[in-house]
């Protein structure tokens, strides 16, 4: 079994993880990041994409939103290319409680968030797709954040600081003797072989998995996992986000990202972390609240549906005193179904108290408040190794990917658009949804190297990811992985199927309409013009179910 | 007035106006676009699971379930369908070749089997071949490597230009012999240096107009069997067939109005008189003694859906038959084995394809069904693999009562 060995283990490629990694980095210690799948594929990349204001949680939660506002400014300041300055509203329809304005109000001047009432007139003039029956607005410093490329800059800034990230290395072990952490072995996703890291300090950012690598070194972290579904809608149906300016509930802001507008969230307790089950009857209800706001929101394409899991930290009574602790997220601590009185904590847990000296844990939080958290966990890594470096990351400005410069960020489409109209020799557009052309897929290709997946393609370049659900592209895609990597046919048809699974499990809530007559479509090219058949190895099961 | 509207030019539409014809006839055929001949592979699969004898196949599949469509046509409609449609397809130029002795078995793009009872020309038994699969390098639509094991890519010179032409583009090319000439010269090269070839498998592009020529042609300069595989739609073979089949019709006099949205049936006391079709200004009117609704399914746009799972037919208002709890439209994968749930939703009709009310009394005299709009019982056989089979079937069934002939 191959080793490497560094200060500190940090376990989760998530905006947390990304956040100590350049941290740790930058304060000069020899640390390690490792991500079981890609970057930003737990809750970092599924989240509502919203760089919060801290106006949504003012007035159950003025720590957080104290935070909130904090952070986004200092967000702002040191990666303004992962921001687009969208704005925010707070609007109140004719549904929304009239008392919880002048609280809220109260809130934001208490909280030092900077708020700016408009008129409807000024509002619809503005956005002309709100609801007209709109009564009050305000403007709040909301923005848009693209996690992928934050997430990104962090791994690139880390690493030019000498911080080594590996992706696709699930922990699956951790060496605990003595009651001191040595450190842990990793599983090669890609290769399956194995891999030893020895560490003086692991710190757990595992997100919603955090009380699964507990386990792995003795350790019961209580969770509460929380899941939150969004919609995206085919339509940017506003350029700025709206907020309903009532108490938090479901459905309730609506963001807009790229081309599309975000709805979001819910809120449901879940066992395990990779329940992201989405149920048409919580569809329904997103679209219902979308049409609060958007009256035509019903009539738009729903492109996507997606659910993410809040890594909540749920002690069950017992927490230690130096606790880090703060009401948090984008749903306001809520009273639950037995009326009990859930908040929601980013808690850093030191886990020496339970024997095991050298293991760290963070969880909770929001992604806007990643470098805080980040901050917290780092100066108590420091302590451990007797170091006084202070923390800078307030003040670094963040690198720009490289591919960001180099126009190889595949996966916006007025770059993809760009790069088309201004190619010398054009080469065929595989995905003609994504506009994503065979030289793009050639490169992708070549970059992720070997047991590169259809699906990192997916995620990479968006291919598949259009209206047309992969009908076409999944094919194409396909035969161009084969051609480029000589994988057997066999391998290919099995890559293809796995494609149409994966594409078919993220667009099943939302078939309907015109969705759905594209999912027939789409099985029908599938099963009949390319006579793809069930899985032989998946046969034997149960037809119904 | 004419004696039956058509509503649809999908499969069920187009050869139901193609069964009006043999009797005689003054039809009309109004259909919002190109059905879906341009979105099939082009050939009729009747019961593409059935091993062996097909008759056996589908008096077992009626016996099991009495409200299959097959069982509401009966057996005798689907054989008639099929005779006649024989018939048709070589007046038109495209003779498609088969029986229901057992179905073919050609080669997928994938390397694995498809079953479809008829085929039109190019398609042709393929299975058992040695074959060598030729794609059109740069060209988006086929990957011959992933359908067989010997495999090449050669140049065509219109792709230099049209990396991204549509199937029915290149077939087009295919037209002109200098385009197979310079195909075939370098095939043959390929083929020099293979031992054992016995077959020529291209993409299904060979040709747009005269595809039969096209293709003898072809395997005259290469000096082996040339065949089609069916790749990403539009279907060439389905197009050929579309227009063909419009070319004809037009020329005996069938009334086809292409792109206009019918939008309302019109029902007068008990009666069907007519349908409204969109246009600019006011909505226009036609009058008809018998309207056969071909509108196609969920999938064709016969049947509309919302998310709250609730489906409806759009134009007579018909009831719809569905499940109605939108989570159980789906089995738990896109390739189950199993049919997804959501294929049965449709109208029910009675053995003279006239639409059924909730009551299951006759919707309206003089008003008929063809194709997908028509429901299928739970546990059937995937409509994907009778999908011709059934349009054809309850097509000519819906004709011979629009008519009067039975
Ligand atoms: C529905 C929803 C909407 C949200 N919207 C917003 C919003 O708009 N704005 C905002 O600021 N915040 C939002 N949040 C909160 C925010 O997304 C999360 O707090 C944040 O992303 C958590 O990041 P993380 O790095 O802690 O966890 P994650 O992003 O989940 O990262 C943990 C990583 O650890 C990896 N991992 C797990 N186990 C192992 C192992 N054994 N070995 C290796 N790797 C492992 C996982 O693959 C994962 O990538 C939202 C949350 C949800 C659920």
């Amino acid at each position: 079994m191959q080793s490497i060995s560094c200060e500190v283990l940090i376990i989760g490629g998530g905006a947390t993880g990304a956040g100590i990694l350049f941290d740790l980095s930058q304060r000069g210690l020899k640390v390690v990041l490792v991500e079981q799948n890609d970057l930003g594929t737990g809750t970092s990349g599924r989240y509502h994409g919203l760089l919060h204001s801290g106006a949504r949680y003012v007035v159950r939660d003025p720590a957080s939103a104290k935070e909130c506002i904090d952070e986004n400014l200092i967000l702002r300041r040191i990666a303004p290319h992962v921001i687009e300055d969208t704005g925010g509203w707070f609007a109140a329809f004719p549904q929304d409680d009239p008392n919880y304005v002048p609280l809220w109000l109260q809130g934001c001047a208490q909280a030092g968030i900077k708020v700016e009432p408009l008129t409807p007139t000024q509002a619809l003039r503005e956005e002309p797709h709100l609801n007209p029956q709109v009564r009050e607005l305000y403007r709040v410093p909301d923005g848009a954040c693209d996690s992928w490329e934050l997430l990104h800059s962090l791994v690139q800034g880390a690493a030019a600081l000498g911080g080594r990230t590996l992706t696709y290395h699930q922990v699956v072990g951790i060496d605990v003797r003595e009651g001191r952490v040595k450190g842990a072995y990793l599983l090669n996703r890609h290769t399956g072989e194995e891999l030893q890291v020895e560490a003086q300090v692991i710190v757990n950012a595992a997100g919603p998995w955090a009380g699964e690598v507990g386990k792995l070194a003795g350790l019961k972290i209580g969770m509460s996992l929380s899941k939150g579904i969004m919609i995206a809608m085919n339509t940017r149906w506003t350029n700025v986000i709206i907020n309903r300016l009532d108490k938090p509930g479901d459905g309730d802001i609506l963001v807009p990202v790229g081309t599309v507008a975000v709805i979001g969230t819910t809120s449901v307790t879940v066992d395990h972390p990779d329940d992201r089950s989405i149920t048409p009857k919580e569809v329904s209800e997103m679209l219902d609240a979308g049409e609060v706001m958007i009256p035509d929101f019903r009539m738009g394409r729903a492109l996507r549906a997606w659910a993410g899991v809040r890594p909540l930290y749920d002690p069950g009574g017992a927490v230690s005193t130096q606790t880090h602790k703060e009401a948090h997220d984008e749903h306001v601590a809520e009273a639950d179904d037995e009326g009990r009185f859930i908040t929601r904590t980013f808690t850093s847990l030191d886990h020496a108290d339970q024997g095991v000296e050298g293991m760290l844990t963070i969880v909770g939080g929001k992604l806007t408040t990643y470098r805080q958290m980040a901050e917290k966990i780092s100066d108590q890594v420091c302590r451990m190794f007797k170091r006084e470096n202070p923390c800078r990351t307030a003040e670094t400005t963040l690198p720009t990917p490289e591919w960001l410069h180099r126009g190889k960020k595949h996966h916006t489409l007025p770059r993809r658009l760009q790069a088309l109209e201004h190619a010398a020799t054009q080469k065929p557009l595989i995905c003609e949804c994504e506009i994503v052309t065979r030289t793009q897929l050639e490169h992708a290709i070549h970059e992720g190297g070997p047991g590169v997946s259809l699906d990192d393609l997916r995620r990479d370049l968006r291919v598949g990811m259009g209206p047309c659900q992969g009908g076409f592209c999944a094919y194409r895609t396909a035969g161009v992985l084969q051609e480029l990597t000589h994988l057997s046919r066999e391998q290919a048809v099995e890559a293809l199927r796995d494609f149409v699974e994966e594409r078919f499990r993220g667009n099943r809530p939302l078939l309907w309409g015109h969705q759905l007559r594209q999912a027939l479509l789409d099985e029908s090219i599938y099963r009949r013009s390319l006579g793809l058949t069930p899985n032989p190895a998946l046969e034997g099961e149960t037809k119904h179910g | 007035m004419d004696d039956v509207l058509i509503v649809g030019a999908g499969w069920a539409g187009l050869t139901a106006a193609a069964f009006a014809l043999e009797q005689g006839a003054k039809i009309r055929v109004i259909a919002q676009g190109i059905g879906s001949p341009a979105i099939t592979p082009g050939w009729i699969s009747v019961l593409d699971g059935a091993q062996g004898d097909l008759h056996t196949a589908l008096a077992d599949l009626v016996a099991h379930f009495p409200d299959h469509p097959y069982a509401l046509a009966g057996i005798e409609s689907v054989t008639a369908a099929l005779q006649t449609f024989e018939a048709f397809s070589a007046k038109i130029g495209l003779p498609y070749a088969g029986s229901l002795a057992h179905n073919h078995r050609l080669i997928s793009p994938l390397g694995g089997l498809q079953s479809p009872a008829y085929v039109p020309p190019g398609y042709r038994a393929s299975a058992g071949e040695r074959p060598l699969m030729v794609g059109f390098r740069g060209w988006r639509d086929y990957y011959p490597a992933l359908s067989g094991e010997n495999h090449t890519l050669i140049d065509l010179d219109v792709l230099n230009r049209q990396w991204d032409a549509p199937p029915t583009e290149i077939a087009r090319s295919f037209d002109y012999p200098e385009v197979r000439a310079h195909a075939a010269d370098q095939v043959c090269a390929h083929l020099n240096r293979l031992k054992g070839v016995s077959a020529v498998g291209f993409p299904a592009v060979l040709g747009l107009s005269h595809p039969s020529e096209v293709i003898a042609d072809l395997s005259q300069r290469i000096g082996l069997p040339v065949f089609e595989v069916a790749t990403l739609p539009p279907s060439v073979p389905g197009t050929r067939l579309f227009n063909l089949s419009r070319r004809y019709l037009l020329d005996h006099k069938v009334r086809l109005q292409i792109g206009h949205p019918v939008i309302r049936g019109l029902i007068e006391g008990d009666r069907v008189i007519g349908v409204e079709v969109a246009a600019a200004g006011k909505p226009e009117r036609f009058r008809a003694a018998a309207v056969i609704l071909a509108t196609g399914g969920l999938y064709g746009g016969g049947l509309f859906s919302d998310d709250r799972g609730q489906v409806w037919e759009p134009i007579f208002g018909l009831p719809v038959k569905h499940e109605p709890d939108r989570s159980r439209w789906f089995e738990g994968r896109m390739m189950s084995p199993a049919s997804h749930p959501i294929h049965q939703a449709g109208i029910s009709v009675n053995h003279q394809m006239q639409p059924l009310s909730t009551q299951g009394e006759v919707f309206a005299a003089g008003l008929y069904a063809a194709g997908h709009v028509i429901a299928y019982p739970t546990g059937t056989p995937s409509p994907l693999e009778t999908y011709e089979g059934v349009a054809l079937a309850t097509a000519y069934r819906a004709v011979q009562y629009a008519l009067g002939k039975t």
